[in-house]
């Protein structure tokens, strides 16, 4: 089965700042993660999957085709971090634009998803607030036969009432196993919920790449003492913090010294610790 | 491209109100100086800056970032603004020969302002438009500027005479078609090479 996305050594160079070698993989009929500080790449990761730029070097498949032609992009749904949509259009506009730009446009499936998000009918999209020209933008990704969406930062801005709704309308989604997700942010509790694979991308590299539950089990938060952790390989440490009364570290679960407390790791700590480890490094 | 087109208009219907208020303004000017030839150039003079206007609103938006992840390619996107500009001017002009005659000037002298300003109004988006598309519409406004006072001040220095006009007058309209080709050529090549 061909893959949703594949990124085969994707680089980019700029001025202060490089996309290095990023492998990737999203599997058709899941749901990627791709976690990052502000900063780390991801919004360059998209733009470059999306031919919105080009890139110095590596490979870039979408939905099985090397090439971003229009009946590839017919199966697209993107949501970028602005509406894209020039303010003075209206609800009703903008589905009479998308009808003639999607051979697959769904009017009624737009109708309702505007209705479930309480679009505004009527008034300007320059009214609505940052949070419903997202919601319009995700109504837009899921009115046409989309077969792989790219969020990037899709739930950032709005409040913890609308982020369920719509990690809901994505679980929905994905039912279709011919149907994939790759969504970036760094609400990592969203993608704690709703990923099958995370993804973390730290200054420009993909530092982990793997199931979501893999990475839960592989790793533990330990608590204790620093001569407890010297003990422990390094190549088994990810990073750790100092206390007051000792240490804390994220390390692999089957190096955990008997009597020793841990924690199960949640996403965040595995995040976290990662980002530091790299620094302390 | 009917949609990216479809857009344009749309948003400019919403947006322009206050071009058809100036346009009101200058058409009872005219009336009482039973003389359309500053309303005539008026009316084409906005239609450019509508195709202007266009562009700017699509920057605000980041409406080209958004609009390349749909299925139009970059050259739909430059063709529509082509395609919208012959539309822009086509009315402004039908309508600026029709407030002329309307008006009282004489058939020959309607037509013969008519195409010059159409003629003009083609040129300077002949000129511009690849601008806009190679450096974006903020960053192309100098140029843009200068692109409409120089040919104005040089039609005004060289003071044509009434033999130069006429022949001008037909002149521009038959030139327009090769201006654009190789505008809408250039634009594309522009597009083709952008980040977004």
């Amino acid at each position: 089965m061909t893959h949703a996305l594949e990124l085969r050594g994707l680089s980019k160079r700029y001025d202060g700042f490089s996309l290095t070698d990023v492998n990737l993989t999203l599997p058709s009929g899941c749901i990627m993660g791709l976690i990052g500080e502000n900063g780390a790449g991801k919004t360059t990761l998209m733009r470059l999957a999306l031919g919105l730029e080009t890139r110095d070097s590596g490979e870039v498949e979408v939905l099985g085709s090397r090439a971003l032609t229009p009946d590839i992009k017919e199966h697209l749904g993107v949501v970028l971090d602005e509406s894209g949509f020039p303010e003075g259009l209206t609800l009703r506009d903008v589905g009479a634009v998308l009808k003639r730009c999607y051979r697959t446009w769904d009017a009624k499936a737009f109708e309702r998803y505007a209705r479930r998000f309480s679009l505004p009918q009527g008034q300007a999209i320059k009214t609505f607030s940052r949070g419903t020209k997202m919601k319009l933008a995700i109504a837009v990704a899921l009115s046409h036969d989309s077969r792989l969406l790219l969020m990037d930062e899709a739930t950032s801005g709005l409040d913890p009432v609308v982020r369920d709704e719509i990690l809901d309308v994505f679980l929905d989604f994905i039912q279709d196993e011919g149907r994939s997700i790759l969504f970036s942010s760094h609400i990592v509790s969203d993608l704690e919920k709703a990923c099958d694979y995370i993804a973390f991308l730290h200054k420009g590299k993909v530092v982990l790449c793997d199931q979501k539950d893999d990475i839960l089990d592989r790793y533990v938060v330990l608590k204790c003492s620093e001569q407890t952790l010297n003990s422990i390989p390094v190549e088994n440490i990810v990073g750790f913090r100092r206390h007051a009364f000792g240490v804390e570290a994220l390390v692999r679960r089957q190096c955990v010294p008997p009597g020793a407390t841990a924690d199960p790791a949640r996403l965040e700590d595995v995040f976290l610790y990662f980002i530091r480890g790299e620094e302390q490094a | 491209m009917s949609g990216l087109l479809l857009k344009d208009l749309l948003n400019l219907k919403h947006q322009g109100r206050i071009y058809l208020l100036i346009i009101a303004v200058y058409a009872v000017l005219a009336f009482f100086q039973q003389d359309a030839s500053f309303l005539a150039w008026i009316m084409v003079f906005l239609s450019m800056m509508s195709v202007v206007n266009a562009m700017a609103y699509d920057e605000n938006a980041r409406w080209d970032r958004y609009a390349l992840t749909m299925p139009v390619t970059r050259r739909d996107m430059v063709l529509s603004k082509y395609l919208l500009s012959l539309i822009c001017l086509g009315v402004s002009g039908a309508a600026a020969l029709a407030a002329s005659l309307a008006f009282g000037a004489s058939p020959d002298d309607a037509w013969r302002q008519g195409a010059m300003l159409l003629g003009g109004g083609v040129g300077y988006l002949s000129l511009i438009l690849p601008l806009m598309f190679r450096l974006g519409v903020q960053k192309a406004r100098v140029a843009m500027t200068l692109a409409f006072v120089i040919p104005l001040l040089l039609v005004v220095r060289l003071n044509p005479d009434a033999a130069a006009l006429s022949a001008a007058a037909w002149m521009l309209p038959a030139a327009a078609p090769v201006l654009l080709a190789a505008s809408a050529s250039l634009s594309c090549r522009f597009y083709a090479r952008r980040s977004f």
